[in-house]
């Protein structure tokens, strides 16, 4: 038998001291780093019991939303101190909404995007707009030329044409199929919406639109009260969380209801078109019928309900020049880069 | 006091250990902040420019105008004095009027004569102001066809063809009838977001 190790062996030593308290501190702060999060939380923000067992929109029942909308509209008065009208349309039999945008007629003078803002109670800081106005050069149509951060003293600007972009509200959509938790759906409308209260963050969605629609609210949405519009929908405008995707949805809780959307109210030009294309006599099956139409991204095959179409006449100021050939009003020089 | 190759490298992994943390106590939030100052805060837009009212107001039917600050209707000095076919170039009353509309340069192309509360189709017939969608058809033909089915100018109220709300704007609710192009207008501020930073290069 060997003899007990010698007292100094089983003594902390010096440097197991150090070595250990220096992991143990690093450890702590590191944990506190991890909880620090936990600062900015607003005990407001918790849960309540039944908003945590709040189940997936399309699972619960009558009652259940009808609980859920409360709830809402106790948030928001908690903390806009606004009272709002919550409301839950549900999407008609026989309609299906489809919009077209007249690329003759835009201007870009980018209402529609403000208009969207305001009627959505998206965030003001940080900024989300759900629409994005991409300035094209004239004879060109290929999105990696566009820019949507143009800033001009006036519009048009001759040497370009304006395509806003916003959800296509695809028939065949990606963001519906990659969600992992199936926050996200297509309604018989054809409108694309989102259980904000289900969503997980992940951002799946926002990476499959193929026209950059979705838009995550990566801090806490700021919305001052005299901002917010109290005319809201589960599905639609209510006030979003942190961490969760949105998205147009054709403003449902206006188009539902029969009304227009917002930004085809604040369009100047008449460039928007809106309504039911299983309706003959609706505008825009007038215009699937006899307009020039097309797609953007056609060849994703997403089958957008979003169409763009033109007038038979060359857009403000005449025909775009040719390549090389003499420019109209200085456009040659702008179309150089 | 010799140290082992183990203990040295024992040490040299506390302190990193204790540097990683420090930086997320320390670092993490302004990381945060930095990263949240680049997604700047929204532009406040004026409620007017974004307004779903029309962007004019047409003429009442019949028309009143403001002359010397005074509300007058057309016949108050047209019954008076009968004027001879004016042009631009000699007109002396309502010379306000910026007329910017093509060829069609002549007061008495839309105007009735003498009788003003009217508008005058080209075969002499006469319409109300109220009607002048009428008028402008003659011209803009493929225009008025387009606009009978919404596929031309604005339509406010419903989506819905058959509803009472749906309202098919007239021409003369969004274009000034004697110069009928739009003028430019500024363009509301651009998007503010993290994302797609406006090219290097690109022209601002």
């Amino acid at each position: 038998m060997s003899s007990p190790p010698p007292d100094d062996q089983q003594a902390l030593s010096r440097r197991g001291f150090l070595t250990g308290s220096a992991a143990a501190v690093g450890g702590a702060s590191a944990f506190a780093a991890a909880l620090s999060p936990l600062r900015e939380l607003d005990p407001q923000d918790l849960p309540s019991i039944e908003s945590f067992f709040q189940k997936h929109y399309r699972e619960m029942d009558a009652q259940e939303r009808e609980q859920a909308l409360a709830r809402i509209r106790e948030k928001v008065a908690r903390r806009y101190e606004v009272e709002a009208e919550v409301s839950d349309p549900q999407a008609r039999d026989g309609v299906e909404f489809v919009y077209a945008l007249n690329v003759s007629r835009c201007i870009g003078c980018r209402k529609c995007a403000h208009a969207c803002v305001v009627e959505n109670n998206q965030s003001r800081e940080p900024e989300l707009q759900y629409i994005r106005v991409l300035e094209m050069p004239r004879g060109t149509l290929d999105v990696e030329k566009s820019d949507h951060h143009y800033e001009r003293d006036e519009v048009p600007d001759p040497g370009h044409f304006y395509l806003p972009v916003q959800c296509h509200q695809c028939e065949d959509p990606p963001c519906v199929r990659v969600c992992p938790v199936e926050a996200t759906w297509q309604e018989p409308d054809g409108i694309t919406v989102i259980d904000y209260d289900w969503c997980i963050g992940c951002r799946y969605c926002e990476a499959a639109c193929p026209y950059w629609a979705r838009r995550f609210n990566y801090s806490k949405p700021e919305l001052a009260s005299e901002d917010v519009n109290p005319d809201m929908a589960y599905l639609s405008n209510r006030p979003r969380p942190v961490g969760v995707v949105e998205k147009c949805t054709f403003c449902l809780h206006r188009t539902r209801e029969g009304r227009m959307p917002a930004c085809l109210e604040a369009c100047p030009v008449g460039a928007r078109k809106f309504g039911n294309v299983l309706d003959p006599e609706s505008e825009v099956s007038w215009i699937l019928r006899t307009k020039r139409v097309f797609v953007l991204k056609e060849d994703v095959g997403t089958l957008p309900r979003f169409f763009y179409y033109f007038d038979e006449r060359y857009p403000r100021g005449g025909a775009a020049p040719f390549d090389g050939g003499p420019g109209r009003e200085g456009k040659g020089e702008e179309e150089s880069e | 006091m010799p140290v082992s190759p183990r203990s040295k490298m024992r040490i040299a992994l506390a302190g990193l250990w204790f540097l990683l943390a420090g930086w997320f106590l320390l670092g993490s939030s302004t990381g945060r902040d930095a990263v949240l100052g680049e997604l700047q805060r929204a532009a406040r837009v004026d409620p007017e420019a974004i307004s779903s009212e029309p962007s004019r107001t047409p003429l009442t039917d019949p028309p009143r105008i403001l002359l010397g600050g005074v509300e007058q209707r057309c016949s108050d000095c047209h019954d008076l004095f009968s004027s001879r076919e004016p042009t631009p170039a000699t007109l002396r009353q309502h010379r306000e009027v910026v007329l910017d509309h093509g060829l069609n340069d002549r007061c008495y192309n839309c105007h009735s004569n003498p009788e003003r509360t009217t508008l005058v189709l080209r075969d002499g017939t006469e319409v109300p102001f109220g009607e002048s969608t009428s008028l402008c058809a003659q011209c803009h033909g493929t225009v008025f066809r387009d606009w009978e089915r919404g596929m031309h100018g604005k339509t406010l109220g419903s989506w819905d063809p058959a509803s009472p709300e749906f309202v098919r704007l007239e021409c003369v609710s969004c274009h000034d009838p004697h110069a009928p192009a739009f003028e430019a207008i500024v363009p509301l501020p651009g998007p503010a977001s993290r994302h797609a930073q406006p090219r290097s290069g690109s022209e601002r």
